[in-house]
């Protein structure tokens, strides 16, 4: 009886640390990549030697800010997920409350035509912008990057803003009509608020996903109007250095700093888990 | 003269083919609670929408307070509507949802706040008001909805099967509470509910509906005791039901044949049918005939069900094989045993009879 009873506690302890283990090596694998490349970002030598660096200088950052290629490839992200992000906010909550308070043959596909670009190849998206824009006479690279990263981001906005429309009832809607609101105010006041988090975790998802898009971009960018990613994976290509881990430090930060922000305004645990009926 | 409080006239909606609402005709008193009641699919919550704006009216009128409101949308009509789910605003606190209609109504902060304070003493929910509906129980979620409704002075207050979502200890609870509410505010009131109890419960009058059509409206007692069809007899409590004919006499006390061939005593009534229906309540019904019960129908007893208070003696009728259940006090002598052949006796009186249209 108790031999069993031990061996049972052992067993449950061994599993649970097996557990414990699995998630340390798992955030360990996430992490140190990033840590290493954070680390040799700073690293003062000429080539790139043997880890870990023995001396550190900012000599990779200072390479980066004097390449154009990388500062113009920075700029044009940063205009390109913005405009995209704005865009396919906007066009996807739009679709979703659509979809979700109105029934009507075809919907159905309608919601699935939304969210095909999930999973039709990005590369097969990127040539077929590519034909597209020049069909429709779109010559202008950033146009048509936009053009491309709105139709890539579309189906995680739709999707946030549909989950989160969930269990929304149309009653609520009619109860503030009832009560003297015009329909307009009525998604103002009540369907509005109840999307928010979900609309906000789309545009969230929507930057990150266009900010460090590659295989879509390739087709679309030209000489002139290169994203940083792209840029980046020419540079590796050209002359492989350390400025390429300075960029990706630069490009890390940027996505924490828009984490945190997105944390400070919209608290992260509304955004990504929590329902919208608790507390 | 004082004005009717809400007048449906002729109100038709079809879905497709379907005539959800079927020419239904309606007319409550200024400050009258009516349940509008029927089963499920009979065109009551398509008739609530039809008056709260949000289905649009076919053909007929809707008046609220002598006013037609067939052409205002629906926020400017001024009837506050209690959902069944009672849409509650989830990200506004009591004190929120209760000011919204006020605060559409751009009142000034002090007015808002008496009004705010005075629905909720109404409803018991005072010190609720910082709270999100959904720490609330699912009474209290009802009342606020209430106050809620209350709070804009509607001229008419319309109730989706207000008590539909509450366990049924609680149900009949609230039900006394709401109907003592609503004698309070001594607004118009149509309450829409599939449950009979709920109907008789809290409304002044009942309006039985059918197949989109308004079929007999009445106190809950005119309703029971004369019901004007065999549906309505069926849908309010039980009955015993016989189609049948009147023989040709000259009597002034008719002799009416049912189909299954019982010959029931029974007044005639002043119209002139061929066919006839005659309903009998089943507490009209006697095991065992005391004097004056000239009717007789043959059965035979299958079950006796000890229920406390009652026994429900249930009996299969000799004629046509159908079965009723009896109540019998449970003090009274042992009267019957199931297999025992009895003679129902009924008084001509308790036979009501109804024109077959």
């Amino acid at each position: 009886m108790r031999w069993q009873r031990r061996w049972q506690a052992f067993g449950d302890g061994a599993a649970g640390a097996l557990v414990l283990l699995l998630i340390i090596v798992t955030v360990l694998f996430l992490v140190l990549p990033i840590g290493v490349s954070f680390i040799l970002s700073f690293d003062d030598r000429e080539f790139i030697g043997a880890f870990p660096p023995e001396k550190f200088s900012l000599r990779w950052y200072h390479s980066f800010w004097q390449n154009p290629g990388y500062l113009d490839g920075l700029v044009v992200s940063i205009e390109l997920a913005v405009l995209a992000t704005a865009i396919s906010t906007v066009a996807g909550a739009a679709a979703a409350f659509v979809l979700a308070e109105t029934r009507w043959r075809g919907r159905g596909s309608v919601e699935m035509l939304f969210l095909s670009p999930k999973f039709v190849p990005t590369v097969v998206i990127g040539f077929s912008m590519l034909g597209f824009a020049s069909a429709a006479h779109v010559f202008d690279a950033f146009t048509r990057l936009a053009m491309g990263h709105v139709v890539i981001t579309i189906p995680f906005t739709v999707r946030a803003t549909l989950a989160s429309l969930v269990g929304n009832r149309r009653s609520l809607g009619e109860a503030a009509i009832s009560l003297g609101a015009t329909p307009w105010r009525a998604f103002l006041d009540i369907d509005l608020p109840l999307a928010r988090t979900g609309i906000i975790a789309g545009a969230l998802m929507a930057f990150v996903l266009s900010f460090d898009e590659v295989a879509v971009s390739i087709f679309l960018t030209d000489a002139y109007t290169q994203t940083l990613p792209i840029a980046l994976v020419a540079e590796m290509r050209a002359n492989l250095n350390l400025t390429v881990a300075a960029v990706s430090t630069v490009f890390t930060t940027i996505a924490v700093v828009i984490v945190v922000l997105l944390d400070r305004t919209a608290g992260l645990d509304n955004v990504i888990g929590k329902g919208m009926y608790r507390g | 003269m004082n004005l009717p409080g809400l007048e449906l006239r002729d109100v038709v909606k079809h879905f497709g083919s379907h005539r959800a609402v079927d020419g239904a005709s309606l007319c409550a008193a200024s400050g009258e609670i009516i349940a509008l009641l029927g089963p499920s699919g009979c065109g009551k919550t398509t008739t609530l929408r039809l008056i709260a704006g949000f289905e649009r009216l076919e053909s007929g009128h809707i008046e609220v307070a002598g006013a037609d409101i067939v052409g205002l949308p629906p926020f400017r009509r001024d009837i506050g509507l209690v959902f069944q789910d009672y849409a509650l605003f989830p990200h506004m606190s009591v004190a929120r949802n209760v000011e919204y209609g006020m605060r559409q109504r751009r009142l000034p902060q002090a007015e808002r706040d008496r009004r705010r304070a005075e629905v909720l003493r109404l409803v018991r929910l005072e010190g609720m008001e910082d709270k999100r509906p959904a720490a609330l129980s699912g009474g209290e979620q009802q009342r606020v909805a209430l106050a809620r409704a209350l709070a804009i002075a509607p001229k008419l207050l319309l109730l989706d099967e207000p008590l539909s979502n509450l366990d049924a200890k609680l149900r009949e609870a609230l039900r006394v509470e709401l109907r003592e509410i609503l004698r309070s505010v001594e607004t118009t009131t149509l309450l829409v509910t599939h449950d009979q109890a709920e109907a008789i419960g809290i409304a002044d009058r009942v309006a039985v509906m059918n197949r989109g059509r308004i079929v007999q409206i009445g106190t809950a007692r005119e309703v029971y005791e004369e019901p004007n069809s065999r549906f309505v007899a069926e849908f309010i409590g039980q009955s015993l039901w016989f189609d049948g004919r009147f023989a040709a006499t000259g009597n002034a006390c008719g002799r009416f044949l049912s189909d299954d061939g019982i010959v029931f005593a029974a007044e005639r009534p002043m119209t002139t049918a061929m066919r006839y229906g005659l309903c009998i309540r089943p507490e009209h019904i006697h095991l065992r005939a005391r004097a004056g019960d000239s009717n007789r129908i043959a059965a035979t007893v299958e079950r006796v069900e000890f229920l406390g208070a009652d026994l429900i003696v249930r009996c299969r009728l000799t004629a046509n094989g159908r079965t009723i259940a009896i109540p019998v006090r449970s003090d009274e002598p042992e009267l019957a045993g199931p297999g025992d052949h009895v003679e129902l006796g009924v008084a001509p009186v308790r036979c009501r009879v109804v024109a077959d249209t």
